[in-house]
Parts: structure tokens; C-alpha cells; sequence
């Protein structure tokens, strides 16, 4: 038996994705640039994607740009805005992802003011923190939406509000794990620019998207032709694109089942591993799909190969070295201690995880720990 | 055409057993160039000649300069069997290395094979020296007994002229020295143990251990990676990869555990003997290296030992870590031998360890265990990988 249980790092791509990227590489392989029929029908795609896309998170096809994935995004979004302001005060929190916190670091080496706001145990940020963090001199905010490592959902709503308020700040977030998975609605939310990843809810790697609101100005990062208005030049990737946007209509129609169900799941799950001794959650249950926890007297990527030779993946906080211990600097943000580092564990669960799965997984790790548990009484 | 010259010093020095050597030597070049087209080989007192295509100069300069036994190789410039011809082209050989230094003292030497030319070799020297010596008076200067640079005339069908060496990796021809069974991790040191002595002529299979699933398959994907940078040297390599985990288990739950590195690492001995023995290989090779950690004192290397009859070699024994870290940035395997993933797993890292064992209660220890059954096993179930250069 197999349990796939690592759906944050990346998912399986679905059936009907995978047929429709057949039908674009083999059929409608076009350049959306070309003059001729052939490409023009390739663009059609695109824009197709664009207003499903658009319709998803409520706002305008052209205020969509595709990119290669997350990581891209969350670039042009920072970087791109930073060229187009002489305001040198930026403000994140403390438990973003790499591409976004390592960005931040580096305008902070160019001499940038950042604030990187602290988030409590469950990995909220503190709205008071962040009202008297802003100045006029603040360009832009920068929140993750759902935590990749531990689940916690920031109040978008709230923050967006607070920075309207006392700022003319640009808000930004990082959105890669919330897409299909809860609401997105960049109305709603307040939200100036949004970063998307196709890869997360059954798409294609490589791709993903930026939505940037009207009227915001945004510099490329890339030199070259004139797709996508010369803000992401480089042919669209088209293939790619469509998958992400089947992949985003199916996910957009079943949002409040697979939530339902996902929560469900993830309720299950977590009460019945919590049985195991000194096991403890991490973060709160906020996304319906991310579960972390630790076991405070294992190591964490012990217990992964050991999952792993039984078909089930996860993932850990940590690497196990002996030297130069690193630990995830999202467990270290909400206060973990060092042993709770070492033994987290996290389970990210997807529409296709059946319970079968998780009865499967919580007895194999209940049986893994007990015999780790021996081994290291044995010393 | 074109032509290099090939210098290999050391086997021309071997009495009888020179053909051995010699022979072992251009079956290695031949199998190493066996891919490029239009190669030849000829052999020559004590030289060898290697005709390419001019585009093939890099790529076959480049595997000859990474052959063993071979100490320098030279690009060959060739002209007409005339005086002025060689004047001619030892001028525009200068020329060419004076772009890489401002001056130096130089001396011809000249060896004449073919008898049909009019001047005997002391004559072609004199005349070629005086010629050059006269062309470059403010740059150059001549020195009979401690030349920087040899400007080299062999008189043949056509004359050949070489100046510039390339240094090669000197060292025997691979597979004259016997076989040895490497013990191989993912770290600094045993990968370069085991280039140094398959430079010395040693063919090498290795054993790598690992504990999955309480490693990761990165840390064995590492030491394939490092196996593989070796074949560049050695062609190809066996790597017997051996699952040490029950062993470990087994000592955990038995035995004290400051002892667990020693005792693990007289299973590794044991194992790579018994492989060892398989393979008809003759010797074992280790990175170890005196005082570098707790288990390698003089005591704890004793006991390691005492667990074999073959002899065990430790080519690193007395290198500091910098020398190592040196030659294994030459061989490019430090970037991979640096990445984190660890081949032997914390778990079993006992807090303290024993600094100086005693064979003999280290051996009381192991009596604790079933290491017959345990070595049998661990022996049975590894896996063994061919790995390439060409794959």
C-alpha cells in the first residue's frame, strides 16, 4: 500500500490535465505570437485560462501574468513593484517562504529597512505589531496567505484594512497554498498583488501566475520580446498554461466539497496520531490540508525513511545532520523547542486522499515509533 | 594529422618488466580514446606518439594528461626534412611561449632516426641553438644543464619540434598493482585514498555502507556520485553497496554504546574482507587518518585492524586535512563529499565514545553478537552497481 501525504510539496497531476496538455503539444502547438491561424488559436487558450482564472479570484483577465511558478511570481511581484518606488521600508513576516523572505534579505543587503513581523504559536502575526510597523515610508507588505509548513491562515481582511489605513503600502501575498484549497478572493481580501502556483492543485510544474490590480505599476525582471505587455516577455508557455487552468476549473467548481472532505480527513487524522505519546500539533488547524506534528523523541528524518520504506511520504523541519543542525525557520518562529524542531513532522493531504490511506498511515507510524522508540531506549 | 607526444617517465625506468607496464599502458590510452576517431598509436624508445585529428587536440590532450603513468605530453609541430625548415618552426614555437613568459634559458636536444639526413643530432643542436639564440638574444639565454625549457628535434620521415609539456598525473599505468577493495563513504577522505593508490597502479572495487531507511537514498546517490567522479581516472568501478543497519540494531541493543562506531567499523572491515576474498581482491584501502576523529587513534585503528588478515592500507595515514581537501578539490569530488546528507545515521551516535579500545574487550563485546549470521546477511543483501565513465 502507498500514501502520498507530501501534497504541499507537490500533487499528482490529474487525468484530464495531463489530456489536455496532450491536445495543446500535439494538436495546438502553435506560438501564441505567430501571425497564423495556429497561433491565434493558441492565444485563445491562453486567454481562455485567464478568464477562468480571472472568474476564480474575482478580477479582470488582464490583470493576470503568467509565470514559471511560485518562486517567479513572488519575485515579480516584490522586485518588479521595488523598481517602480523610491520608498525603502518593506515589511513581511517571519515565516514566509524562501522566495519571498530571501528576497526581502537581499534588499535588506542594499540597504532597505525590513520588518519581519512575529507570529504567535499558532503562526499568526500580531495586527498590532504590523499597524505601528507602518510608515509612510513603507512600500509594501508582503503576507503569506496559507502556511506551507504549518497550516495557519493569516486574517487577509484584516491586514488589508489596517494597511489602507494607515499606509499607502502595496499588499502583496503569497498565495501558492491557499489557491483551490480556500477562498480566494482578491476583492475581498484586500489584495494588491496575488502569487499562484499551478503545480499545488493537480497541475504542471512550471507554471503559475501573478495577479497585479489595475493601476499598480510593476517592472519586468526579464529582458526580451513583447508577451504579456513586456512585464513577463518569453513565449507563453502554452501547454503549461492550459494545464493550469484545467486544473484550476476543476478545483475552483469542487472547492467546497474537497474542503469539506479535506477538513474531515485532516480532523481524523490528527486525533488519532495524537494518540501516540508526547505527540503534539504544530501551528493551528487552519488549512484543511496541511497537518504538522511533532514526536519530540524521534528525528524527524529517521522517521520519514522509515515511513518511507513502508510507501509513505512526507516531510520534515529538519535535515538529519550531525553537524550544522538547520531547522525550519517557521517551527523556530512559533517558539518550538529544540526537540520539537528535530521530530516535526507534516502531512499535506490532497482531493484524492482517501481515508484507507490515513488508517493505513497512522498505523504504520504507530508502529514505526514504537519500534524507533525501542531502539533508542536500547541506548 | 597531428601528433602528441607522450612522456611516461617512471615504467621506462623498469628493468625486464617494462613491456608489462608499457603494454598495460597503451591498452588503457587505447580504451580511453577508443571513442574518438582516427586515433593512432605507435610506440617509440621509450615514447609514444599519438596521431589526431587537429580538432580532437583538447579532448585527447585532456584524457592523456588524465591517465596514469603518464608524466607530460607535448603537441608535436612538424616540417620538411631542411635546416631552414627547423629554424622556421623552432621560431614560431619560441614565439608562441614567449607569449606566455618574457624570457628563459633554453637548450636543444635532438635525436635523429632517420639516418638519411645529412646532419648527425649533435650538428642539428648546435645549428638550431645557434640560430635561436641569435634570433631571441635579448629574451633568451642558453643553459646545457638546468633548462626552462627543452626545444626537442626527432628527425624522422618529417622533423618533429615540441617545446611545451603539459603536465600529466605521472604516477603507474591502472591495473598493475594488484586489486584492492576500497571502503567508500560519502565524505573527504576515502575517495581520495582510493584515487591515490589506482595512481600507483591499483585497480579498485569499492564497498560503501549505509543504514536505510534510517539514511536517506541521497546519501547513496552521493557516494555513487563521488564513485562516478572516480571513473573519469579508472574507466569503471564495482561499488558493493551493503546495508549495515541490522548490525547496528543488533550492536545498539547488545553492546555498550561508546562502543558503536568501533564495532561498526570492524564490521565494515569484515565485510569488505569477505567481498574482498569473493572478488579475489588482495587488500583492503581506507581514508583513515591518525588522530582526524575519536575512533581513528592509534588504538582504535588496532582494533579495526585486528578484525582482518589482509592488509589494509591507509594511503592518507599521516595527511593533514588541508592536503586532503587538496587533492580531492583536484579530483573534483570535495563539492559532492561536502553535501549534507550523512551515510551513517545519528541515531546510533552514542554521546561518548571509547577513545582508546582494547582488542580484547572490544572483542568480548562482539561475542555478545551473532557476527557470522549478521556479516552472512549483510554480505548476501547488498547491491552491487557497475558504474561507467562513458555511461
Amino acid at each position: 500500500m502507498k500514501a502520498y501525504l507530501d501534497n504541499g510539496a507537490t500533487t499528482v497531476v490529474s487525468k484530464e490535465v495531463v489530456e489536455k496538455m496532450n491536445q495543446v503539444y500535439t494538436e495546438i502547438y502553435g506560438n501564441p505570437s505567430s501571425m497564423h491561424h495556429m497561433g491565434v488559436q493558441a492565444e485563445k487558450l491562453i486567454k481562455d485560462v485567464k478568464r477562468l482564472l480571472a472568474k476564480g479570484i474575482k478580477c479582470t483577465p488582464d490583470e493576470i501574468i503568467f509565470t514559471s511558478g511560485g518562486t517567479e511570481s513572488n519575485n515579480l511581484a516584490i522586485q518588479g513593484y521595488l523598481k517602480t518606488t523610491r520608498k525603502k521600508h518593506l515589511i513581511t513576516t517571519a515565516v514566509e517562504h524562501p522566495s519571498v523572505l530571501n528576497v526581502f534579505e537581499h534588499f535588506e543587503e542594499q540597504g532597505y529597512k525590513v520588518t519581519y513581523l512575529k507570529v504567535d504559536e499558532l503562526g499568526h502575526i500580531d495586527l498590532e505589531q504590523l499597524r505601528y510597523s507602518l510608515t509612510d515610508e513603507t512600500a509594501l507588505v508582503s503576507v503569506m496567505y496559507v502556511n506551507n509548513e504549518i497550516g495557519s491562515i493569516q486574517d487577509l481582511q484584516a491586514i488589508s484594512k489596517i494597511i489602507k489605513k494607515h499606509s499607502s503600502a502595496v499588499f502583496h501575498v503569497d498565495a501558492v497554498q491557499a489557491l483551490g484549497k480556500v477562498e480566494c478572493h482578491v476583492k475581498k481580501h484586500g489584495i494588491d498583488m496575488m502569487t499562484m502556483s499551478s503545480h499545488k492543485l493537480h497541475g504542471p510544474m512550471g507554471v503559475g501566475a501573478l495577479y497585479v490590480k489595475k493601476g499598480i505599476k510593476i517592472r519586468p525582471l526579464l529582458i526580451g520580446g513583447g508577451q504579456q505587455k513586456t512585464i513577463r516577455p518569453g513565449t507563453e508557455n502554452a501547454p503549461g498554461v492550459v494545464g493550469f487552468g484545467e486544473a484550476c476549473k476543476v478545483a475552483f467548481e469542487e472547492l467546497n466539497v474537497n474542503q469539506t472532505k479535506m477538513i474531515e480527513f485532516r480532523d481524523y487524522f490528527i486525533a488519532n496520531v495524537l494518540e501516540i505519546p508526547f505527540s503534539k500539533q504544530n501551528g493551528a488547524s487552519d488549512a484543511p490540508h496541511i497537518i504538522n506534528i511533532s514526536f519530540p523523541n524521534m528525528r524527524g528524518e529517521v522517521l520519514l525513511h522509515t515511513l518511507e520504506s513502508h510507501g509513505i511520504y512526507v516531510s520534515t523541519g529538519s535535515a538529519c545532520a550531525s553537524k550544522n543542525k538547520s531547522y525550519s525557520h517557521v517551527l523556530e518562529a512559533i517558539g518550538l523547542d529544540e526537540k520539537h524542531k528535530e521530530g516535526a513532522i507534516r502531512f499535506s493531504l490532497s482531493k484524492f486522499t482517501t481515508k484507507e490511506e490515513l488508517d493505513y498511515a497512522i498505523q504504520v507510524l504507530k508502529d514505526s515509533i514504537e519500534e524507533l522508540d525501542q531502539i533508542i531506549k536500547g541506548r | 594529422m597531428d601528433t602528441i607526444v607522450v612522456r611516461y617517465g617512471e615504467i621506462a625506468l623498469k628493468g625486464k618488466n617494462r613491456d608489462t607496464f608499457e603494454n598495460a599502458l597503451i591498452r588503457d590510452i587505447r580504451e580511453r580514446l577508443s571513442h574518438i576517431e582516427d586515433v593512432k598509436l605507435k610506440r617509440f624508445h621509450g615514447r609514444m606518439y599519438v596521431d589526431h585529428n587537429d580538432y580532437d587536440f583538447e579532448e585527447v590532450a585532456d584524457i592523456l594528461t588524465h591517465t596514469f603513468g603518464i608524466v607530460s605530453i607535448s603537441p608535436v609541430a612538424k616540417c620538411e626534412l631542411t635546416v631552414e625548415a627547423m629554424f622556421e618552426t623552432a621560431k614560431e614555437q619560441v614565439e608562441e611561449l614567449l607569449e606566455e613568459m618574457p624570457s628563459f634559458t633554453f637548450k636543444v636536444e635532438s635525436r635523429r632516426s632517420n639516418k638519411g639526413f645529412h646532419l648527425k643530432s649533435p650538428e642539428i643542436s648546435k645549428r638550431v641553438g645557434g640560430f635561436i639564440n641569435q634570433t631571441f638574444k635579448d629574451e633568451l639565454s642558453v643553459d646545457v644543464h638546468n633548462p626552462d625549457i627543452v626545444i626537442n628535434i626527432e628527425v624522422r620521415e618529417q622533423v618533429y619540434i615540441y617545446t611545451k609539456r603539459l603536465a600529466g598525473l605521472g604516477g603507474m599505468p591502472y591495473r598493475t598493482a594488484g586489486k584492492g577493495m576500497l571502503l567508500l563513504s560519502g565524505g573527504i577522505d576515502s575517495p581520495v585514498a582510493g584515487y591515490l593508490m589506482a595512481k600507483r597502479g591499483v585497480q579498485l572495487e569499492a564497498v560503501h555502507f549505509h543504514s536505510y531507511p534510517f539514511t536517506s537514498d541521497r546519501a547513496q546517490e552521493k557516494v555513487i556520485d563521488l564513485a562516478r567522479k572516480l571513473t573519469r581516472y579508472i574507466g569503471e568501478i564495482k561499488v558493493h553497496s551493503v546495508n549495515l543497519l541490522e548490525i547496528q540494531k543488533a550492536i545498539n541493543e547488545h553492546c555498550p554504546s561508546s562502543e558503536m562506531t568501533i564495532l561498526s567499523r570492524r564490521f565494515m572491515m569484515a565485510i569488505a574482507e569477505r567481498i574482498a576474498f569473493r572478488r579475489k581482491y588482495k587488500c583492503l584501502i581506507t581514508g583513515e587518518n591518525i588522530a582526524q576523529v575519536a575512533s581513528q587513534t592509534m588504538e582504535g585503528l588496532t582494533v579495526t585492524n585486528s578484525r582482518v588478515k589482509l592488509p589494509v592500507f591507509r594511503p592518507l595515514i599521516a595527511y593533514d586535512k588541508v592536503d586532503i581537501i587538496k587533492v580531492a578539490k583536484e579530483i573534483d569530488t570535495f563539492e559532492t563529499s561536502i553535501l549534507p546528507f550523512e551515510d551513517c545515521c545519528t541515531v546510533f551516535l552514542p554521546d561518548r565514545v571509547v577513545i582508546k579500545p582494547q582488542v580484547k574487550d572490544i572483542e568480548e563485546s562482539e561475542s555478545l553478537l551473532e557476527v557470522e549470521d549478521l556479516i552472512y546477511r549483510a554480505v548476501k543483501e547488498r547491491e552491487v552497481i557497475v558504474l561507467r565513465h562513458d555511461d
